[in-house]
């Protein structure tokens, strides 16, 4: 009679595992993504069937920009960049085209993408930067020892001028204060 | 009983001790090479300071960024906003930070005008960054007195 039982305990605790092994490929098979249909391929590029296309932006770096004052006793401050690069895949739509610097929602610099997938902006190629008003001291509730800040906006553009990416850093000038 | 006690003790430290990475943290280092003076055209009573070479590495998450002053005003202000260093050199001040030059004996030694004092200063958000400053003296500049002809 005992060995019934064993038997009859071994044979239950099988059948459990025969199902859990069941439920879990079940589960496996659930989470699986599906392929769209008529597609064969991985869905990269212009030709695929994915409604967002990923970005092709290869590449954005920045460098922090600056404010300085080149004359105390003037009203003239100057925001540059040290160095700032797009860089575009160039195989897939939108291709980056300009590259440009707004400081206070208003286009500096706009520089053009035109044989090459890169555009390289260094601070030498604005000599001196950007002038800008220094401002009061205090102007920004900064301190007595500042200025103004500005917004200074670095974006790479498409082919109509649409933003692909923007980088937006707030940088602070001195005061002016004769 | 004591093998227990010596397992939780172990734990306790490996969950609450000092992490390793904490020594890293919050280093600033400031390098800075001497400013300098010039009075690029003789005639004016204008010159300009510039330092060859200023650079600042920080992991400190409150790091700000970076400003040169002059005599305690402040002349230039670099923002870390998207880095954890900033390198400056003479040429992205464009043609550098004027000054007065001074006349002749103005900072007590004869052949020098002015004497600045050029200060750079880390900005770390709640408390006071590496600074340091300099002296540098400035070349003279020698008026000149223009006295009109006058006829009678």
């Amino acid at each position: 009679m005992r060995y019934i039982w064993a038997a009859v305990a071994v044979g239950i605790i099988l059948l459990a595992g025969l199902l859990f092994v069941v439920r879990q490929s079940a589960t496996a098979q659930q989470g699986a993504p599906t392929p769209a249909a008529g597609s064969s391929g991985p869905q990269t590029g212009p030709a695929g069937s994915i409604p967002e296309l990923p970005s092709s932006l290869q590449s954005f770096t920045v460098n922090n920009p600056y404010c300085y004052q080149p004359d105390p006793s003037l009203n003239q401050c100057y925001i540059n960049i040290r160095w700032m690069q797009g860089v575009d895949n160039n195989t897939s739509a939108p291709y980056m085209l300009y590259l440009s610097i707004s400081i206070s929602s208003k286009v500096r610099y706009m520089g053009t993408a035109f044989f090459e997938n890169a555009i390289n902006y260094s601070y030498d190629m604005a000599p001196g930067g950007f002038k800008v008003p220094c401002g009061g001291p205090n102007a920004s509730g900064l301190g007595a020892a500042y200025g103004f800040a500005y917004s200074v906006v670095m974006s790479p553009l498409d082919s109509s001028r649409s933003p692909m990416m923007t980088d937006t850093a707030s940088t602070v000038c001195p005061a002016f204060a004769p | 009983m004591r093998r227990l006690c010596l397992v939780f003790l172990g734990l306790a430290l490996v969950l609450f001790g000092p992490s390793s990475s904490g020594a890293a943290q919050d280093q600033t280092t400031l390098f800075v090479s001497n400013p300098s003076c010039s009075q690029r055209v003789s005639d004016t009573a204008q010159c300009t300071i510039t330092i060859n070479s200023v650079s600042v590495f920080s992991n400190n998450p409150n790091f700000l960024g970076l400003q040169i002053a002059i005599n305690d005003k402040v002349r230039a202000r670099f923002t870390a906003f998207f880095e954890t260093s900033i390198a400056v050199n003479p040429a992205m001040l464009g043609s550098g930070l004027q000054v007065p030059c001074g006349r002749p004996g103005a900072s007590g030694q004869a052949n020098l005008g002015f004497i600045y004092n050029v200060q750079v200063s880390v900005l770390i958000n709640g408390s006071s960054g590496p600074t340091d400053s300099a002296l540098t003296a400035c070349p003279y500049y020698q008026s000149k007195a223009f006295l009109p002809a006058l006829r009678h």
